[in-house]
């Protein structure tokens, strides 16, 4: 495919890139027609995972690009991670979250790690590709959480904060692992730690988070985005 | 303590306005009083007081005082549905309303006019915020998420005792006074303002206010 080639007078503006990471192979096909379809916006890679992500990025040679992080992205170095992380390698680079019907804890999430907006593939594909556009002219970007959601939004980014500050990374671990359902023992196995670390680890979470049970600390997790308890996104 | 369902209050510092609330409020189904508060600063007094189940609010317009207000008026009591009148389309003020759990938000002049409809939704259960302000809430979510994030990465390397320090340093105490406070030698506060300043990656004491500040570190009353 051949964009660069411009006939006519005023040279076409270079488009806007876009680099799309999604774990579904029929999502990325999809986006991808749909951005490709823009006259202003291009698809340069579509990734599908966190490695792949960023080593496209790696070989990227424009100053800005947005960057669509699918939320369903799963495993060790997932969405969050991978937000994180491009945060941190390219800070030019605009970030926008991508998801299906996300509750507001989990765009809490993807905005705290430095996600500069959300966009949920339900809107409209007009919508979807103004979002794109907003997110390339650095705006913040929240298109289709309803409105009402904002405050929550916001509220669930500073109870995230308030976790992230207060447990250290192995006890976010522990804690998202527990919120699995998982018996202390099997907690240990799977981190590959003594049962009995476990057991310490939970109860230092327990009095951090000010609650007196497994489930009261997944509740508080849950509540703040930090673990995703029933089904992902 | 459950709010007595008959009552009202409103308040505005525009006698035309005033009134309009007022009659608009009488209007409702179920209200039978109607409270004025002339002075803003009584709002919040006036609500605990009488426990209404409404509580109608032009915000004044200088603005300054509007976000502590908002603040107090969602700690008062979760039964009094809470509306703001505002003319300013403020990111701030719009997401303190929303998060804290402010009922209708709407905006002058058009708010005025069409009172009677939007009062009726919010009492019918409805939230009510005028679309205009739904630009400046997204932005403003957005520099929330940055602020989160900028002041966790910094908190995160402060000591307790050095947050302590800075959060006396933005209350405009002096070294000393600092020392004082913390039962510590005016010596031992000048080390963890030399520390603070590193870490905040500032020179002066003022910047490392000003900083910590405009993360969201410290408040500054």
């Amino acid at each position: 495919m051949s964009r660069s080639a411009t006939s006519g007078a005023a040279p076409a503006r270079r488009r806007l890139g876009v680099v799309l990471v999604d774990p579904l192979p029929v999502v990325r096909a999809g986006l991808g027609l749909l951005i490709d379809g823009s006259e202003d916006l291009e698809v340069l890679s579509e990734p599908g995972d966190a490695d792949e992500a960023l080593d496209s990025l790696g070989r990227i040679r424009r100053s800005r690009v947005v960057v669509l992080v699918g939320l369903a992205l799963g495993g060790s170095q997932d969405a969050a991670w991978l937000i994180r992380t491009i945060r941190e390698r390219f800070p030019s680079h605009a970030i926008l979250a991508l998801g299906a019907d996300a509750d507001p804890a989990t765009i809490s999430h993807a905005l705290f790690v430095g996600a500069d907006g959300f966009v949920d593939k339900n809107v409209a594909p007009a919508d979807f590709l103004d979002a794109i556009r907003q997110s390339g002219d650095r705006q913040t970007v929240l298109v289709g959480p309803p409105m009402d959601t904002v405050g929550e939004i916001a509220n669930g980014i500073d109870r995230r904060k308030q976790i992230e500050l207060r447990l250290t990374e192995r006890e976010r671990e522990v804690l998202s692992v527990a919120a699995e359902g998982l018996t202390a023992r099997q907690i240990a196995g799977r981190l590959g730690v003594r049962e009995r670390t476990v057991t310490t680890h939970l109860g230092r979470i327990y009095g951090k988070l000010g609650v007196g049970t497994r489930l009261g600390a997944i509740r508080v997790a849950a509540r703040s985005g930090l673990v995703t308890v029933g089904t992902p996104e | 303590m459950t709010s007595d369902p008959t009552t009202a209050v409103v308040s505005s510092r525009y006698a035309v306005i005033e009134g309009v609330l007022r009659l608009t409020a009488a209007s409702l189904p179920g209200i039978e009083h109607v409270h004025p508060v002339k002075d803003l600063g009584q709002i919040v007094e006036e609500i605990e007081q009488r426990r209404p189940a409404l509580a109608v609010v032009d915000l004044d317009p200088a603005g300054s005082g509007s976000i502590a207000l908002i603040r107090k008026l969602s700690t008062v009591d979760p039964d009094v549905v809470v509306v703001l009148l505002t003319d300013r389309v403020d990111g701030s003020i719009t997401l303190e309303a929303m998060r804290s759990g402010v009922r209708g938000l709407l905006l002058k002049p058009d708010a005025v006019r069409d009172l009677a409809p939007s009062l009726r939704r919010v009492v019918s259960g409805e939230r009510v915020i005028d679309p205009a302000f739904e630009e400046s809430a997204v932005t403003s979510l957005g520099r929330v998420a940055r602020q989160a994030r900028e002041s966790s990465q910094i908190e995160a390397t402060l000591s307790p005792r050095e947050m302590e320090v800075l959060q006396l340093m933005g209350d405009g105490l002096t070294m000393r006074q600092i020392g004082r406070r913390l039962d510590i030698s005016a010596r031992t506060v000048e080390t963890h303002a030399t520390k603070l300043y590193r870490k905040l990656d500032v020179r002066t004491r003022v910047q490392a206010v000003s900083k910590a500040a405009s993360i969201g570190l410290i408040e500054l009353t």
